[in-house]
This record gives structure tokens, sequence and C-alpha cells, in this order.
């Protein structure tokens, strides 16, 4: 064995020490251990000038990378400038688009759970408080009408499928409501709960009604005596034709199938 | 067994034995059980590689939902197989260095069994869809905790160890040791509490940054400095050549203790945190190739020059891969940390490939080092046949090169340059990735081949039925009639001590 010792202030060997014996002990029981090679750890060779040229490479990468942010250490700086995606180089911009009816049918009924607590999710309203929706006159004679206790409300005592209601009903956000969200409202409580009226409204006239109400000569909300002059009006105009696509946010005709 | 030694050499040899007998069941404990665990993460690894090239694939039970199983790989490759094969190494360099026996192997041993218990529990709740969802924290709530307070009772000792060390000089291994002691419960600690418990409190996205950093954390203050001290160990060791600078390992050291926490932040480049983080965490990501480049020079000088050692050690092949598999890993961290390469690789399967390649590619290799060097020393047996380590080397790096460089850099490139198209849906991303995606289980299969053998070879290896024999398993053709060389002179030996005793 030809390894340093670990402790060299011990003497080598003593005399009433069978070497030999202990020796071959060690190497049974610990043979992995004893062919062990010493950890040296005093390695001291020169470093390469080409890992501290390398090093500084990457540091110069490092640090331009870190200056890209310009607001280091600022925590209310939440936008990294330039970090947008491109836009499509001329290409088709895809815009999203649905068929008419089915478009007004699930954004109406969206807008209707606002109604359902009244009115009821069948249109039936509650019996002795608020009237039904389901085969009202005022409903389907004309979309004025609807439009109308939309935006400003309803009060004053109103028959409805042979019933007196009493009630008073506040308004619904007609006005802040965009025109292609009450055209679909309008269009699904004229054509839900056994109703068939089937006229697709477009948002321009929605606009005619928007006129209509803001030349009216009361203010606050509508009354029975108001909007029986309206039963029976149509729209100007045409309404959308059955299967027309057109773009989900604006309403705009698309094509016609 | 005699009680008297004087010869200096003998005394010290005789130490070294005792240290390695005091370990030897928590250490096969932890090596065994974490091969195991490798397995079944490859298995889940492979079931959810599948699962993106043949989305029909096992669809008949919902424990096998892609999002599932991809929690329970990453969660049994972290924690059933990183963190116990860590530990063994840890137990045992930490001891081996300190010239301390290890007297509270008991209660490491119970502690490693109850934390194979508590993720068995985690990874069955994982699949029933009640895991926490946190990244790499997949884990229950309760499952983290156990784990957190066992960690306690496994390291605590090799701290004592350290402590009451003997001899004066504090080798580079235990530099890097000590660090991963403290490292990973403060590390672990973070992330549990902050995405785990603290969750109604502070800024929402708090829990998605304290997320990315606590990924980077484990893998750069845990993960890497105990396969470092590995290799720091086993290449000096079998080479017999003191480390090539012992300045530039310890700048090494500091480097990457300074550098390694600022990284992790860099994956959440545009998301709606103060903006100078991610260019922070960027920057880091790049510096690191510093340490990176300074350790892994530094091995394999060190190791450059005994080719024969280099041929015939398993430790030593696989610490140099490892040493590899470190600039690998650096390389690929740096490149994707790039602003400007970026936009390709940030929501692209780049991210999963890096820490794949991290996991598989550095860290593990070095950990099969250690395990080809420490196993004989504490079960006092050889490995039982070439062939088996041959073959764990030679699909362990088919498999991390099909996953690093066929799927994570030219399937993530190709990947995210679709995603970044607008206009392109994503259908054909995925059509994209789909010849990567197999390679990705390609490569894992080769994995899983080799660590099922390898576990069992372990398994028998605790079972005491390696080889006996004063020559150690290497990787040669038997020159010598006998598979692994010639069989040493025990035989020889055991004469001579019948003879002695005789007389």
């Amino acid at each position: 064995m030809s390894v340093q010792p670990i402790d060299p202030k011990k003497p080598d060997l003593e005399e009433s020490t069978n070497v030999s014996l202990q020796h071959a002990d060690v190497m049974r029981s610990a043979g992995a251990a004893s062919r062990e090679k010493q950890v040296r750890e005093n390695g001291l060779e020169p470093v390469s000038m080409w890992i501290f040229i390398t090093g500084s490479i990457i540091a110069i990468i490092a640090g331009s990378v870190l200056f890209k942010s310009s607001s280091l250490l600022e925590y209310d700086s939440f936008v990294a400038s330039g970090y947008t995606q491109k836009d499509d180089p001329g290409g088709a911009t895809t815009v999203p688009s649905a068929e008419i009816e089915s478009l007004y049918m699930s954004m109406g009924k969206a807008k209707y759970t606002g109604c359902i607590a009244c009115h009821g999710a069948d249109g039936n309203g509650t019996p002795g408080a608020f009237p039904p929706l389901a085969g009202a006159k005022w409903v389907k004679e004309s979309p004025i009408i609807p439009a109308f206790a939309i935006i400003h409300g309803v009060k004053g005592a109103i028959e409805v499928q042979g019933s007196t209601y009493n009630g008073n009903m506040p308004s619904q956000g007609g006005d802040t409501m965009g025109d292609l969200e009450l055209a679909a409202l309008i269009y699904y409580i004229q054509n839900s709960f056994g109703n068939k009226v089937g006229v697709l409204y477009t948002p321009e006239q929605i606009g005619q009604i928007r006129k209509l109400s803001n030349e009216r000569s009361e203010s606050g909300q509508v009354t029975a005596a108001e909007l029986t002059k309206y039963l029976g009006k149509k729209l100007d105009g045409d309404s959308f034709e059955p299967g027309t696509i057109v773009n989900k946010k604006t309403g705009e005709i698309l094509e016609v199938e | 067994m005699s009680t008297e030694v004087n010869s200096p050499f003998l005394e010290d040899t005789k130490l070294r034995a005792d240290v390695d007998r005091s370990l030897r069941h928590p250490v096969m404990f932890f090596f065994t059980s974490g091969a195991a665990w490798l397995a079944v993460s490859l298995v889940l690894g492979i079931i959810t590689s599948i699962k993106t090239h043949a989305p029909g694939f096992l669809d008949c039970t919902s424990f096998f939902n892609t999002g599932l199983t991809m929690q329970a790989h990453m969660s049994t490759l972290i924690y059933g197989w990183g963190a116990q094969a860590a530990f063994g190494v840890i137990i045992w360099l930490m001891a081996r260095l300190s010239r301390q026996e290890s007297k509270r192997s008991g209660i490491i041993l119970v502690a490693g069994h109850i934390w194979n218990a508590a993720m068995t529990y985690g990874v069955i709740k994982i699949l029933m869809g009640e895991g926490s969802g946190i990244a790499w924290l997949y884990f229950p709530t309760e499952v983290t905790a156990v784990l957190i307070g066992l960690y306690f009772f496994i390291g605590t000792w090799s701290v004592i160890a350290f402590r009451v060390r003997r001899g004066g000089h504090i080798y580079i291994s235990q530099w890097y040791i000590l660090a991963s002691l403290f490292w990973f419960p403060w590390v672990l600690l973070t992330g549990f509490l902050f995405c785990q418990i603290y969750l109604g409190e502070g800024h929402p996205m708090m829990i998605t940054a304290t997320s990315a950093w606590f990924r980077s954390a484990l893998l750069l203050l845990f993960f890497t400095p105990v396969a470092i001290a590995s290799a720091y160990y086993i290449a000096p060791k079998v080479t017999g050549r003191p480390v090539y600078s012992y300045n530039l390992a310890i700048f090494g050291f500091w480097a990457l203790a300074i550098v390694g926490p600022w990284v992790g932040m860099q994956r959440l480049m545009g998301a709606p945190i103060p903006s100078f983080m991610p260019y922070l965490s960027a920057g880091a990501a790049i510096l690191l190739l510093i340490p990176a480049i300074a350790v892994a020079i530094n091995i394999l000088r060190t190791a450059k020059g005994s080719s024969s050692a280099m041929a015939h050690s398993p430790s030593l092949r696989f610490t140099v891969a490892g040493a590899v598999g470190l600039l690998l890993m650096a390389g690929i961290g740096a490149l994707i940390s790039l602003p400007s390469v970026m936009k390709y690789t940030q929501f692209s399967t780049v991210q999963y490939g890096y820490e794949l390649t991290a996991i598989l590619g550095f860290f593990s290799m070095c950990m099969y080092g250690a395990i080809y060097f420490i196993v004989p020393r504490v079960t006092n047996r050889e490995w039982i046949s070439v062939g088996l380590i041959r073959q764990h080397f030679w699909l362990s790096i088919y498999g991390v090169l099909a996953i690093a460089l066929i799927y994570t850099i030219t399937g993530g490139f190709m990947h995210g340059d679709i995603i970044e198209r607008p206009g392109e849906v994503a259908a054909t991303a995925y059509s994209r990735l789909y010849p990567y995606a197999i390679s990705l289980t390609t490569g894992f299969i080769f994995l899983l081949i080799s660590t099922f053998f390898f576990c069992v070879h372990l398994l028998l290896m605790w079972l005491r039925l390696g080889r006996r024999s004063s020559h150690p398993t290497l990787l040669v053709r038997h020159p010598h009639g006998s598979p692994h060389g010639p069989e040493g002179d025990l035989d020889k030996l055991a004469e001579l001590d019948s003879n002695l005793s005789a007389n």
C-alpha cells in the first residue's frame, strides 16, 4: 500500500501488532473502502484565459438583458414595453360571426336573466304581483312597448291576459344597453314562452325606438295609457332576413345565406 | 474482528468502513425506493406523453387524464426520485467527509418510510383530482407539510455531523452539501407558505410569481448543489487526481449561491407583475452559465487524462455525463431566457423539456455516478453485472439525448414558432409537435427500461446478493476469464488469515 497516511502524527507500526493479520482483516471486511484513493483537494492548476473571456461575454449579454427593463426595482411599473404580439401581416382577419337567429336567442337569453326574478324563467310572471310575458298583447303587438318598459320602467294599473296588475317596474337600464343587445332581448321575449313574432329587428330599427323614446312628452316610467298608442305599431325599414350571418360584436351584416 | 488497529492507514480505512456500515440501511432505502419512484414517474410520463400524440389512450377512466398524470409524473420525479436520491447522497457524503459514523440511522430510516407512505397517499390524491394544482407542489397541503416536517428528521444529523467533523479542511463537496441542507427547507417552506397556505393575502399574482421562483430555486438550490457535490467527490476519488483548480471550485460555489436565487421569474415575461422582475431573472439565468462552466470545466479537466478510469469506472462515466448535462441545462436555460428567443419558447414545450433535461440529464446522471460508487461500500459487495451497468449507461444517454436535443430544442422551437404566428389555429401547432412528442415517448421508454433493471440491481445489492470480491465491477470486457475481470485475492487473504491464526 503506497497510500499516504491520513494522520502522520502516529507511528506507522507497533511491535505488538500483527500487521498482516490486521491488513487481511480490513481488506476482507472493507474491500471497497480499502482500495479507495485519497481525495487531495489542493489542485492549483492555472485557470485558462478562455474561461475568463467566455465569462465576460456571458456577463455582458446578461447585463444587456437586465437593463432592457428600464424600471429596475420599480414596483409600480407592470407593463414591459414592446411586449405585445405583432399583428397578422395582411392576413385574413377573422371576425367573430354568428347566424342572427341563434345569436339573438343566446344573447337575449343571457340578458333575460335580469328579468327572471319577476317575470319567471317561463315568462308566466308571478300571479297577483307581476304580469306574464307569455301571450301578452303588449309584448307581441309591437317591439316599442317592451323596449319602452325596459328603458323607462312601467307604473300604474295595466291589464294583461284578463288580470289587472298594479305594480311598479323600475327602469332596466335600457339606456345603457347596446342596440344589438336590446334587439336580442326583444327578439327573445317575443319568441319564447309560446310567443311567435319572428321579426329580427336590426340595430338601426332599435335606433327608431330610441328616437321615439327621446321625443316622449311624459317623463319617468311609462303608463298603460301611454303604451296603448303603440299597440300594433310597426317599425320602418327592413329587419334581418333569417339566416343572415352577422358580426357578433357590431351586428354588421357579413353575408346572407 | 480485531479491535486494535495501529497503522494510520488501516485505522482510517476501518473508520471509513464503519461510517459506510452505519449508513447501510438508510442509504440503500433512499436509493432503492428512489429508483422505484423514478420508474413510476417514467410510466406516468409515458402515459402523459402518449396522450399528446394518441389522445384516446387510456381514456376509460378519469385517473389517467393528462392533467392528473402530468402532475403525478412531476411529483414522483421530484419528491420520489430526486429528493430521495439526494438524501441518500447527502447523508453518506457528509458522514464520509466529516469522518463521522451515523448515530441516527434508525430515525432516518423511519422518516424515509413515512416519506414514501405520505408520497403514495399524495400521488393517489393527485390522480383522484384532489391535488393542489400548483406547479411542483402538486400534493395536497397536508402531504407537503408532512414532507417538510420529515426533512428535519433526515437532514439535521448531517448538519450535526459537519459540526463535529474530524479534520480541519472543509472539502468543496461539503460546502455544496451544507448549503443544500439549508437551501432545501428555505425553498420548500417559501413555496409551501406562499403558494399553499397564505392564499387569500397579498396580490394574487404573487402566487404565480412565487411558484415560478420555487420551481427554479428547487432545481438550482437543491438538486444542482447536491449533484455538483457528488461530482466533485467522485471525479477526484476515482481518478486519484486533485480537483483541477480549487480556486475555480470555490468561485463556482459562490457564483451559484449569488446568482441562483434570482432566477425563475423570466418565464412570466409579460405577466402583470412588476416588469423589472422577469428581466432580472432572465439576466440571472444567463449569468448562471458562468458557475455552470466553472464547475463543468473543473470536473472534466479533473477526469481528463485518466482515459482508463473513464473507460472502466461506471461512477466516473456517469459523473462526466452529468457534467456535460450541467452545461446542457445551463445552455438551454440561458437560451430560453433571451427576450428575443423567448417569444418562441415562453409558451411552448421547451419549458417542460428544460426541466426534464435538468433533472434527468444532469442531476440523475450525477446521482447514478454516486450510487455506483456508494452502494458497494455500504453493502460490502460488488455490483453483480457489468451488462446491467452498461445498459443503464447507454439507454440513459439515448433517452436523455432524445428528450434534450430532439424534444426540447428542436420540438420546442417548432412548436413555439407556430404558436407565435398569428392566425394559425392551435391544431397546427399540435400537428407540428407530433413527431417530437413521439421522440419524448421513445426517450421515456429507453429510460424506463434502464431504470427498471437499475432498480432490480439495487434491490439485489441491498439484499447483499452482490459479488464478494476485492475487485470492483468495472466496464471491461472480461480479459481474465471472469465477466468482471480478476476476482482478486480474497481467497488468498482468507488463507493467510487462517494460517496466521493457526500459528
